[in-house]
């Protein structure tokens, strides 16, 4: 009895000495001093500052006393704080999507607020002028988008595109570019000394090596690249070595497939490729055996065959035109350009090659049936070229289907209506290194100008502009180092298949 | 009285109370042994991708269940006479079984000997684990391992319609037996990219040695492929 006293003596006393603690709680039910947040905003682009300037009712509260912090996550892939101030200012660099939440915090109490925004960025980059330059050794990739603004256009240059977004170096020793689509985007593919690659068209981050693309991710020996044209299924790379090596692409989507190390042709040297839009076939010049050669493109049952070219032994050719099955020893061709002609029979194609010292001019017709490894050429002509003691092996051309010709002569552009006049369009103070013509079929009928002394113009080629009754120069940047190529980037394939022949 | 009971109880209680223990582990101290694959899953392999050896070390993989041994533990495996078909001279089994401490998956490598009676006939090997003193046998499903090998040519699951209507063509002995001497090409899970380099690089044999016996079929056809490339020779 004596013990069950003693323990509910100390239990007892252990509950009193409880009471006497002094708690120190804050239990006020202040009210929590949140505030009433909105927020307009529109897409954001990447690349360029985007702002959001939020509307805050502090319901008479000193705003002074309230703190700001914006979080953003990628995609789930990681969040981060990218502003405490009130107003966001903040530039995106990946199209991608973003949630973006604005707190508030009233500091005296602790109090949050806080607004959400789910939001794809998008690029403004899709379509307009790239321009590669060699600047000190280093590759610089340049864009100028076209903008409209109250009607008129506006050109605006991003200069060294690829460093600004990214903050890394391209590489060095550029020397040409090359356009890749898919049916959403674009990738540009850059040809350098340090290591050719691709780049994404919508963020302009690296998308892939060349050397990646060749099946078990080495080139084969001898191989350095100098050309690559992407057709709708079948693509090519040409090296400096002549040698062309093909891959098949099954969807039309990136880096779906990869190139084989065995060359195209086994006893050729190719000179160079071309494509444009719904052309089939990838067309070639093969120097060794002085002929024209294709690989099939389209339909999908022939991809990746070989296409002989002959004279059809049918048709009429002018008696000196040079045969495209045999162009003749040390005949090089310098320019291939073609149109289609809604309805004639046959595809029209127009080239400029160079027999001893001269250039000729050369048009002619290319049939070719689904299935065949024979094409056939017919309604060749051939003249000694307008632009003959003008025009030199640095030349550059361009064409408008079938009206006017234009080539280059060290710093002079010229342009020829093919009938009966031919005359300097615009005279540059630096040599000109290449020349791309580009027109939307609306208001847009222009050529693109890179010249050696780093400056870029784009001139009005519409036939006012031409015949002197409007201004010609449109647009011109300079400080871009030395231009070594340039190139309109389409955007994706469907509007490279519609706008290029225009 | 009552207050002994009292008392003992609670000391009891309290020693109870104080009592520190730690968490207990399942750790039973054996090991068991088991091949990776069911039985069920036989391997089969040809010498034909192996033309200039004599022999394969053909990896059997096998798989600890329990607890990771804290010491290399000794495995056996025998060959289930009664199953195999296989003589002797076609197999060796390596000198010692031993999966290594603190591994859950490890390789046991069994030699499979080209003999010439193989280029005529596939023979069967059956392999089963037995038990040790440091590893008993685990699963009876996952005990026993079979493997058909030869040198013989079978069309190879690779060489599939895909295969041959758009790159290699009918599959003939003959033309799969040059494939494979000419790019050494096993096809199992390759891209489509890969498949057609192998068939160019075929097709580029096909017409250097044009008219040649090799590239003759049987019933004295040219052997041909029909990969599109290369049509300007042709």
């Amino acid at each position: 009895m004596k013990m069950i006293r003693l323990f509910l003596g100390s239990f007892i006393a252990m509950i009193l000495l409880c009471a006497c603690f002094d708690d120190e709680g804050n239990y006020d039910q202040s009210e929590l001093a949140t505030v009433e947040i909105k927020v307009s905003y529109t897409t954001p682009a990447i690349g360029e500052e985007y702002v959001l300037r939020p509307e805050i009712d502090y319901k008479g509260i000193d705003s002074t006393e309230f703190a700001y912090t914006w979080v953003s996550s990628i995609q789930d892939k990681w969040s981060d704080t990218i502003s405490r101030e009130k107003i966001l200012r903040y530039t995106f660099t990946e199209v991608a999507s973003y949630n973006i939440c604005l707190i508030v915090e009233h500091e005296p109490t602790g109090a949050l607020t806080t607004w959400n925004l789910y939001i794809g960025s998008t690029s403004r980059y899709s379509k307009g002028w790239t321009i590669l330059s060699d600047q000190n050794n280093q590759s610089i990739l340049s864009y100028i988008r076209i903008d409209q603004e109250d009607e008129k256009i506006k050109y605006n240059l991003f200069k060294n595109i690829y460093t600004s977004l990214r903050g890394d170096e391209l590489g060095t020793g550029p020397f040409r570019l090359g356009r890749h689509f898919s049916r959403e985007s674009d990738q540009i593919l850059v040809l350098q000394e340090s290591g050719a690659l691709e780049i994404n068209g919508l963020d302009f981050s690296k998308a892939i090596t060349t050397r990646e693309e060749f099946i078990g991710g080495v080139y084969p020996e001898g191989f350095s690249p100098k050309q690559a044209e992407y057709a709708s299924r079948l693509e090519a790379i040409l090296g400096t070595d002549g040698k062309v090596y093909t891959r098949i692409n099954p969807n039309g989507n990136f880096q779906v497939c990869q190139y084989n190390t065995l060359p195209a042709f086994s006893n050729a040297r190719i000179e160079q490729m071309f494509y444009c839009a719904y052309l089939g076939y990838i067309y070639m010049y093969d120097e060794l055996n002085h002929k024209m050669v294709a690989i099939c493109d389209e339909p999908q049952a022939y991809t990746g065959m070989v296409i002989n070219v002959r004279m059809d032994p049918d048709g009429v050719n002018s008696e000196n035109f040079t045969p495209l099955d045999d162009m003749g020893e040390g005949t090089k061709v310098k320019f291939i350009g073609s149109y289609n002609v809604e309805g004639a029979k046959g595809r029209d194609f127009v080239q400029v090659i160079k027999k001893g010292m001269d250039y000729y001019f050369q048009t002619y017709k290319i049939t070719s049936t689904s299935g065949s490894s024979i094409m056939y050429a017919f309604d060749g002509n051939e003249e000694l070229f307008v632009g003959n003691g003008y025009v030199n092996d640095d030349s550059k051309y361009c064409m408008d289907g079938s009206s006017y010709f234009y080539f280059t002569a060290d710093n002079v552009l010229y342009y020829w209506n093919r009938i009966n006049k031919m005359e300097p369009f615009y005279t540059f103070q630096s040599k000109i290194i290449d020349i791309e013509r580009y027109a939307n079929g609306d208001d847009r009928e222009e050529i693109a100008i890179g010249l050696e002394n780093g400056e870029f113009y784009i001139l009005d080629a519409s036939y006012e502009a031409i015949s002197g009754q409007k201004e010609k120069v449109l647009y011109k940047a300079d400080g871009l180092g030395r231009i070594v190529d340039i190139q309109y980037k389409y955007g994706d394939s469907d509007t490279f298949n519609k706008e290029s022949r225009l | 009285m009552k207050n002994k009971i009292f008392t003992l109880t609670v000391s009891i209680l309290l020693w109870v109370g104080c009592d520190r223990r730690e968490i207990p582990t399942y750790d039973t101290k054996i090991h068991y042994i088991e091949f990776e694959n069911a039985t069920t899953d036989s391997t089969i392999f040809t010498f034909i991708y192996y033309p200039n050896d004599d022999y394969y070390d053909l990896p059997v993989g096998v798989k600890l269940a329990g607890d990771v041994a804290d010491r290399d533990m000794t495995y056996n495996i025998v060959v289930d006479e009664e199953l195999s078909t296989v003589e002797s001279k076609h197999y060796a089994l390596p000198q010692s079984m031993v999966f290594r401490q603190g591994m859950f998956h490890d390789t046991c490598y069994v030699r499979l000997n080209k003999t010439e009676d193989l280029d005529s006939k596939s023979v069967r090997l059956v392999l089963r684990l037995v038990g040790t003193s440091d590893m008993p046998v685990g699963k009876l499903e996952n005990s026993v391992a079979v493997v058909l090998f030869s040198n013989t040519v079978e069309q190879p699951v690779w060489w599939n319609s895909d295969v041959e209507t758009y790159y290699l063509g009918t599959y003939s002995q003959k033309k799969f037996l040059l494939f494979l001497e000419v790019t050494g090409a096993d096809l199992t899970d390759a891209t489509v990219s890969e498949i057609r380099a192998a068939a160019l690089e075929f097709k580029r044999y096909l017409i250097d040695h044009k008219g040649e016996p090799e590239t003759i079929e049987d019933d004295g056809q040219p052997m041909t492929v029909p990969v599109l490339g290369l049509e300007e020779e042709f």
